[in-house]
């Protein structure tokens, strides 16, 4: 717990001059400046031009081609550019003239591949902390997670819209249609730290929330609100009861988890499981039903299928031009006993079936009600008399549900897909369930959920069934039947076999509880605002809501969880917060994601502290940029390749990284873009790029959830549990890329950690890149560089035998991604000579010896 | 530029071929090795990766003249009971098996009820200052005239893995930068051919957490903590792994200066290249330079048992200490041993056999300590050495199960001590209760003791602060803390 000195000053923060921040007004799409001498067709290259041109700084000409398609393939991939992508690269290079429909679709080959998703997904796992462990005490791995990471992938390899992005990572259980995916991507929200053994609960549950909104107002809107946890914002307008109000959207989360996450959904592999099953299942019933003779069959009542019978139906169908009145409503019933028939109708409304939205199919036709479109689940009331009680009774449907849960007088008869009969769905009662009904007022409840865009009901009782049915059908239907003609072992079986029936069914269309629901707290809590930062120190009451500053008045500030919002399966306040930060009024959330792009793709971001778009931040370089990238982003559909394609293909990008002195004294940071900012290649590139070039890299998403590639003895016995720490991956599978590498907050393989790999405590929005010797000693000395180097020169031997040049000169060029000067060639022989002759090395430790230094170089490791 | 001397060891020194990379270009910051000014400045911004300093461990000036050069802290991981070794409690006696109500929170809750367990052991007084200590550690006892006892600390959670956390990063949320982290921010490395934040840990394992312990949290990864190991390499990757020798590697190095170089000549702005190039020669001092720190050899017969080192149970930790006095000759700014490591009785932690498992941890440290306290007295290195000794928490007065001697955690009250390093000695503040149970007069907290820390090494804690997310982050909180006055000389 962080205790802060309360500091009142924010009070008159949110006032006008606040409001008026820059970043706090939504962006408006400026005009594309026109700069005299621009000749890029790029608007992106208009505003640089137009930036530079008024400090009169002359930008760099454009880089070699071999440097741009390796930068372009890291920026991309993460990975050098294979010697047949080089080759295809430089077939349409001639001299050094990259035509520019030839760098438009080099760039949209490398945004095609699946690499391109496991390269984008490192920039938002640092920005989200994406960690596979708790952090706390012994570092317990979270269930599951890891199918978070995968989901992050495929989000950019599909180009997910990244609004929709946002929203299934907030509340991807909430928005209409959960899927797998977009429940999966609710991993966001169990990716912070989680002490599984406090030693103040009620406080580290606090934190743990806290550590969920920290993170959203960072990564999503580039604001700091954990500044105001204890005080009011001390340089943002960010009052304490903001940083509440934003909380209480995650006020009712009790622990977040993946756990089970398969339980509740089916990946599409297992349909053709289920059908199988649905498939073996009806062959042993028939079996079943050939062991028994079945004309025992013929003592039961004949079943009627009499559908046009109306005057015998308890509930009539509606049909063309008579409506059959229910009660209806939108919402889930707050009163548990609503299909009671003492329940007061409160929240419903009269309707006349059917109802219906679109165009259903040709066999539901007729006049009908309108169906809300946006309302997938109804809860539908029905209160009817029985002087006496029938002897069947059985509920039918029409229409579009894939589930119905059938309520009578506040039992749950029944709960799942329905009996399938043509158009028909029927749920007939079983002698038990029978028992529920009374003489006198009776009511029907029935909840429906229709996810797709069509959508149609009717809806009926019967004390018959209607339509045609097999007498073995008819049998199981009504099992007491079937068990005084054939024993309860039979019906049993039967039973047994029906029921793996009804489950495969559901397998194949339910798309079952998305796992959040599991973990909110049924009953919303209350928030408030914790002194100091203490939940023991609760002060004034708070509601769902947006900071102020945000807002256009307090009363806006507030955000009413009603109408869709209420639809959801749980409380509806995460989706509320999602729709609020991806709507393109939104201020915050397009800028602040095109500035992390800009910055992947330039290095430093317009606005260079990515994660602080306050006045704390470093200020924005160009805003007229920035906001017409912002809009660009929103007009397009949210689409991050487009935003991609737009920067990479550039003259910006394009240019040469190399210093000009005079550029440089004008403006020596190079905010204005006048160069490319070369970088070093980040931890997970060096690992990968090593295993490439011994050709060890295992370029396949491994078959594990995550790997553990060997971790040396002297980092294992850092630990508390050196023995269980870390169980080594052995095979191929531990050459994955690096991105799949288990994410332990308490260990770290070391040359990740040497090279500034972010430990995914807290959100990293940018990378240090430091140079420290024991970096150095990793890279010289280590058994993982030192195995690559053997390896890399094993495979130089094969392919050049007995060509020490060839090998050197090869070696030089798969490194670098450049023919070594003579020069070059010559020092190179010369260290081959001495280390053979002086040395006493084989030509061919000599040689690993070689692709040591290759590792080792600075052009290696750095891109220009 | 091809007049480059592309060997660094032909050259006259590494300033003057910075001053040639640079090419006289001065308008660009060299932020790299030579950068003293300015620095916290760029690395407070926590500067995009582009940006930051290529070598934040070069030394810097303290911010005020300190009265100590570095640390040294004795980690008694688990949890000593601060009743059964320095926290005199005479009314306690006699009063073993009584059922009384006292309020205790460890890993069994919150109770207000338990039996006592006597102290095991026996309390004598010793020095100047008359100081009681138990049998535990007769011969740290000896220098008590030189220690500052602090018997009313109190930490936030009386639970293994947060309160590691406490005394090592000031808060029990991970996250954050160890102390050792903050030092080296603060000042900075005086020895470049060693690491400046060194860690030793126990033979059984790392403390709970491991390397979260160690850590730069939001900080650059060059300022977490060094393992350095007592046998075989004392850093990780020191040696090559099929033992290349210095000389062929140094002719390794030479080529690959040599293309570095020519690779730069056009890049003569990127200051990252020429800290790179300049890490090669560091990397390979300090391949000659541990090593030699590690050579125990060169010490005296006399001086290794001083440390205990001819005898079994104090043989290891006595060979970690003369390796951090040897370290702080050095100029290494902080050093962590750790006393246990792993789970259960492999530390300090004793829910079982109270008396099994102090015996064992001090005996196995006693000496040691006195060793290391007495070495530095000796060489005059103590005043400008803070030793700390201490746990994460202390133990319970009463008893954790129906049975047996065994103590749950007690963060309520607890004793840490201090020498050296302008440390004031033969005094005590604070006290617990009666029972020891809790501090009921002057308690302090962690970042007490983290202010005390810092403010000897010469930083004023309320103002060694680092910019993160928004919050002026700093060791003792952004509320701040006092140093603990009555400590200091």
């Amino acid at each position: 717990m962080v205790m802060c000195v309360p500091c009142s000053i924010a009070a008159e923060k949110t006032d006008k001059p606040s409001k008026k921040y820059w970043a706090y007004q939504k962006p408006q799409k400026p005009a594309v400046p026109k700069v005299a001498g621009n000749t890029s067709a790029n608007p992106i290259d208009a505003f640089v031009a137009a930036a530079l041109k008024a400090k009169s700084i002359t930008p760099n000409p454009a880089a070699k081609p071999r440097q741009l398609i390796r930068r372009l393939s890291y920026d991309l991939t993460g990975l050098p550019p294979t010697p047949a992508q080089y080759d295809t690269f430089f077939n349409a290079v001639v001299a050094d003239d990259i035509p520019a429909d030839h760098w438009q679709h080099t760039v949209d080959q490398f945004l095609a591949s699946p690499h391109y998703g496991e390269k984008l997904a490192s920039l938002w796992l640092d920005t989200v902390r994406y960690a596979e462990t708790n952090g706390y005490e012994r570092d317990s791995i979270k269930p599951e997670i890891w199918r978070y990471r995968d989901y992050v992938i495929d989000a950019f390899n599909q180009d997910l819209p990244y609004d929709r992005f946002l929203t299934e990572q907030l509340a991807g259980d909430e928005i209409p249609q959960p899927t797998f995916a977009s429940s999966v991507a609710t991993g966001f929200l169990a990716l912070m730290l989680r002490d599984d053994e406090p030693a103040d609960r009620p406080q580290a549950h606090a934190d743990m929330i806290s550590d969920i909104i920290d993170v959203t107002g960072e990564a999503f809107l580039g604001i700091t609100l954990n500044c105001a946890k204890c005080h009011d914002h001390k340089g943002d307008p960010i009052l304490q009861a903001d940083y509440y109000s934003m909380r209480a959207f995650f006020e009712p989360i009790q622990d977040t988890t993946l756990k089970n996450i398969k339980a509740h959904f089916k990946d599409p592999s297992s349909k053709a499981r289920s059908e199988a099953t649905i498939k073996s299942a009806e062959t042993e019933i028939a079996k079943l039903w050939a062991s028994v003779d079945k004309n025992k069959l013929n003592t039961l009542a004949t079943p009627a299928a009499d559908s046009s019978n109306q005057q015998k139906a308890i509930i009539p169908f509606a049909y063309d031009g008579f409506h059959v009145s229910w009660q209806v409503s939108h919402k889930k019933p707050s009163d548990p006993g609503w299909s009671l028939p003492s329940f007061s109708g409160q929240g419903f409304k009269e309707s006349g079936l059917p109802l219906r939205h679109g165009n259903p199919g040709p066999e539901f036709g007729g006049a009908a009600k309108p169906w809300d479109p946006k309302q997938h689940t109804l809860y539908l009331r029905k209160d009817f008399g029985l002087t006496t009680i029938p002897g069947r009774f059985v509920v039918y449907t029409r229409g579009t549900a894939e589930r119905i849960t059938v309520l009578i007088n506040g039992n749950t008869i029944y709960s799942g897909p329905a009996h399938s009969a043509g158009k028909l769905r029927y749920y007939p009662f079983k002698k038990s369930d029978m028992t529920h009904l009374t003489t006198g007022k009776n009511t029907l409840g029935l909840i429906v959920h229709s996810p797709k865009p069509h959508k149609y009901l009717n809806a009926a009782v019967f004390p018959h069934l209607i339509h045609p049915v097999s007498p073995e059908l008819y049998a199981e239907h009504f099992p007491d039947e079937l068990i005084t003609l054939y024993g309860e072992d039979f019906i049993h079986k039967i039973s047994t076999q029906r029921q793996a029936i009804t489950n495969a069914r559901d397998q194949i269309t339910h798309k079952g509880m998305p796992y959040m629901t599991q973990l909110e707290n049924r009953v919303m809590p209350k928030s408030y605002i914790h002194g100091r930062g203490s939940v023991h120190a609760p002060g004034d009451e708070v509601f769902p809501g947006v900071p102020l500053v945000l807002a256009e008045s307090p009363e806006a500030a507030r955000i009413p969880i009603t109408g869709e919002y209420q639809k959801t399966s749980s409380h509806g306040r995460r989706l509320a917060l999602a729709r609020w930060i991806t709507s393109k009024e939104n201020p915050l959330t397009a800028r602040v994601m095109v500035n992390r792009l800009w910055q992947h793709c330039f290095g430093i971001g317009l606005v260079p502290s990515a994660n602080d778009f306050g006045v704390f931040g470093e200020g924005v370089s160009d805003q007229a940029l920035l906001d017409w990238l912002a809009v660009e982003f929103m007009e397009s559909g949210w689409s991050v390749k487009h935003m991609l394609r737009l920067m990479l293909t550039s003259e910006t990008y394009r240019r040469s990284s190399l210093p000009n002195e005079s550029s440089a004294q004008l403006d020596p940071l190079n905010r204005l873009n006048w160069k490319q900012n070369p970088r070093r290649l980040t931890a997970e590139e060096i690992r990968d790029t090593f295993l490439s070039l011994s050709r060890e890299l295992r370029l396949q998403k491994p078959s594990q959830p995550f790997i553990r590639p060997k971790m040396p003895d002297a980092v294992l016995a850092t630990s508390s549990q050196p023995k269980k720490v870390w169980p080594e991956t052995k095979g191929p599978e531990a050459n994955s890329r690096s991105v799949y590498i288990h994410v332990k907050r308490s260990i770290q393989l070391p040359l990740l950690s040497a090279f500034d790999a972010p430990q995914r405590d807290i959100s990293c929005p940018t990378r240090f890149a430091t140079t420290v010797p024991t970096q150095t000693l990793t890279m010289l000395n280590s058994g993982f560089v030192n195995q690559r180097a053997a390896i890399f020169a094993a495979e130089l031997e094969k392919q050049y035998p007995a060509q020490a040049s060839q090998q050197l000169s090869h070696g030089f060029q798969l490194a670098t991604g450049r023919a070594a000067t003579e020069e070059e060639l010559t020092e190179l022989s010369k260290l081959q000579q001495d280390l053979i002759s002086e040395y006493k090395l084989t030509p061919s430790t000599s040689l690993a010896r070689i692709c040591l230094l290759f590792l080792n170089l600075n052009e290696t490791l750095y891109l220009d | 530029m091809s007049t480059h001397q592309p060997d660094f060891c032909r050259r006259t020194n590494r300033r003057e071929f910075l001053q040639d990379v640079g090419g006289g270009f001065t308008k660009l910051a060299l932020t790299g090795l030579l950068a003293k000014e300015g620095f916290f400045d760029q690395v407070a911004k926590a500067a995009p990766g582009h940006d930051t300093p290529t070598n934040p461990l070069a030394q810097r000036p303290a911010q005020f003249p300190g009265k100590a050069k570095s640390v040294i802290f004795l980690f008694m991981y688990g949890g000593p009971s601060h009743i059964d070794t320095f926290d005199y409690k005479p009314n306690m006696l006699g009063m073993d098996g009584k059922t009384i109500d006292v309020k205790t929170f460890g890993r069994g809750g919150k109770k207000n009820q338990g039996r006592i367990v006597e102290p095991r052991w026996k309390f004598n007084q010793y020095g100047q200052c008359g100081k009681y200590v138990s049998d535990l550690f007769p011969n740290v006892a000896k220098h008590v005239d030189d220690i500052a006892f602090v018997h009313s600390m109190q930490a936030d959670s009386p639970i293994h893995g947060s309160a590691m956390l406490m005394m090592n990063s000031g808060s029990i949320i991970s996250g954050k930068p160890s102390l050792g982290s903050w030092v080296n921010y603060g000042l900075g490395s005086a020895n470049q051919n060693l690491p400046g934040y060194v860690v030793m840990l126990d033979k059984t394992g790392g403390p709970i957490s491991g390397a979260k312990n160690w850590t730069s949290g939001f900080m650059p990864a060059s300022y977490q903590g060094t393992v350095f190991r007592s046998k075989g390499d004392p850093i990780l990757d020191l040696k090559h792994v099929n033992n290349m020798g210095a000389d062929e590697q140094y002719r390794l190095i030479q080529s690959l200066n040599h293309l570095n170089h020519s690779h730069q000549e056009a890049r003569w702005d990127n200051s990252n290249l020429a800290a790179r190039i300049a890490s090669y020669e560091l990397a390979y001092k300090m391949q000659s330079t541990a090593p030699e720190a590690i050579e125990l050899e060169q010490e005296p017969e006399h001086i290794k048992s001083l440390y205990g080192m001819d005898q079994d149970r104090t043989q290891d930790f006595g060979k970690k200490c003369l390796l951090a006095r040897r370290l702080v000759e050095r100029g290494v700014r902080f050093i962590q041993i750790y006393s246990g490591g792993a789970h259960n009785d492999d530390n300090w932690d004793a829910h079982g056999d109270l008396e099994n498992n102090h015996n064992k941890h001090a005996g196995a440290t006693d000496k040691p300590i006195a060793g290391l306290l007495e070495d530095l007295k000796q060489r005059g290195l103590l005043d400008e050495t803070l030793v700390v000794w201490g746990g994460e928490f202390g133990r319970q007065p009463t008893a954790e199960y129906a049975k047996g001697s065994g103590r749950d955690h007690n963060a309520y009250g607890f004793t840490m001590w201090m020498a050296g390093g302008g440390i004031k000695g033969g005094i005590s503040v604070g006290q617990t209760d009666e029972l020891g149970a809790a501090a009921v007069e002057r308690p302090l907290e962690v970042k007490n003791l983290h202010a005390t820390i810092l403010q000897q090494l010469g930083m004023d804690p309320n103002n060694l602060s680092y910019l993160h997310a928004g919050l002026d982050e700093k060791l003792v909180g952004v509320e701040g803390a006092r140093p603990i006055r009555e400590l200091i000389t």
